[in-house]
């Protein structure tokens, strides 16, 4: 099965529903961490923890980097990227609509 | 005008406006098709080509735009009435459809009309549609987090 763009802002959109995994995005933001080290701020157990990592990665949020022994999680920024022109796209849409609506009212009312 | 994140889980885009009007005229603007093709276009940015409205609930709409300068492609959005409670509220799924990036994905728009002294206040909200076993409640605060991460992908 193909992964569509989609299903891609879908599973984005999903992962960023949760605060455990937003928190985790904001911890990876600014440097990459092993997963304990990103678990240790939560009170989840190892298994929610797997759980919350296995959507971001299936998101394409983060990614797993081998340093010597330890795998670390590193934050892949392209899927937030995609949801920031999504939310600018559509606020530019409607913010241009609502600006001819309110055009339009004021014509309609110049008219009676 | 103020954009802003939702907090209810889901990522939603915010808009409000306040138009001088009344209610009554503000929430018929939305539904009336001759109206809705006045102000959805023709505007500076683009043109609306294609109307279709069954203003009822459970009815549907398919909206063509044209962006001015590229007329031979028209851009294709439909969608269903979920809820219309005259004249306060109309909820509709807006989907755009192919080639468009986001062709398929299922958002929602939910559109609050208050009264008030000047007239009308629009709360407009756009969401990425998730159903209820998806949604996920939480507490924490969202827009802050969004912001930090905005900043960080601006170093990308």
């Amino acid at each position: 099965m193909t992964y569509t763009r989609e299903q891609q802002i879908d599973d984005a959109f999903f992962a960023l529903s949760h605060p455990v995994r937003r928190a985790v995005l904001e911890h990876l933001a600014q440097e990459d961490l092993s997963v304990s080290d990103v678990s240790k701020p939560f009170n989840e157990s190892p298994s929610q923890m797997t759980k919350h990592l296995h959507i971001l990665e299936r998101a394409g949020m983060l990614s797993r980097q081998k340093v010597g022994r330890v795998h670390k999680l590193h934050m892949e920024p392209e899927p937030l990227k995609e949801i920031m022109d999504w939310l600018i796209h559509h606020q530019k849409f409607w913010d241009n609509r609502l600006d001819a609506l309110e055009s339009y009212l004021h014509t309609l009312n110049t008219e009676k | 005008m103020n954009t802003e994140l939702k907090e209810d889980g889901t990522l939603a885009l915010e808009i409000r406006r306040e138009f001088p009007f009344p209610r009554e005229l503000v929430f018929e603007a939305w539904l009336n098709k001759d109206h809705l093709a006045q102000w959805m276009g023709p505007t500076p940015d683009i043109n609306l080509v294609h109307t279709e409205v069954d203003a009822q609930q459970g009815g549907s709409y398919r909206l063509g735009f044209q962006e001015k300068g590229c007329s031979d492609s028209t851009s294709y959005v439909h969608g269903e009435y979920l809820e219309i409670k005259h004249p306060e509220k109309l909820v509709f799924t807006w989907i755009w459809e192919e080639p468009l990036p986001e062709a398929g994905v299922e958002t929602l728009v939910t559109v609050e009309f208050f009264a008030t002294k000047v007239g009308t206040q629009i709360l407009l909200t756009h969401q990425k549609f998730m159903d209820e076993a998806s949604r996920e409640r939480h507490d924490h605060g969202w827009c802050g987090t969004f912001d930090k991460l905005a900043n960080r992908l601006s170093q990308f």
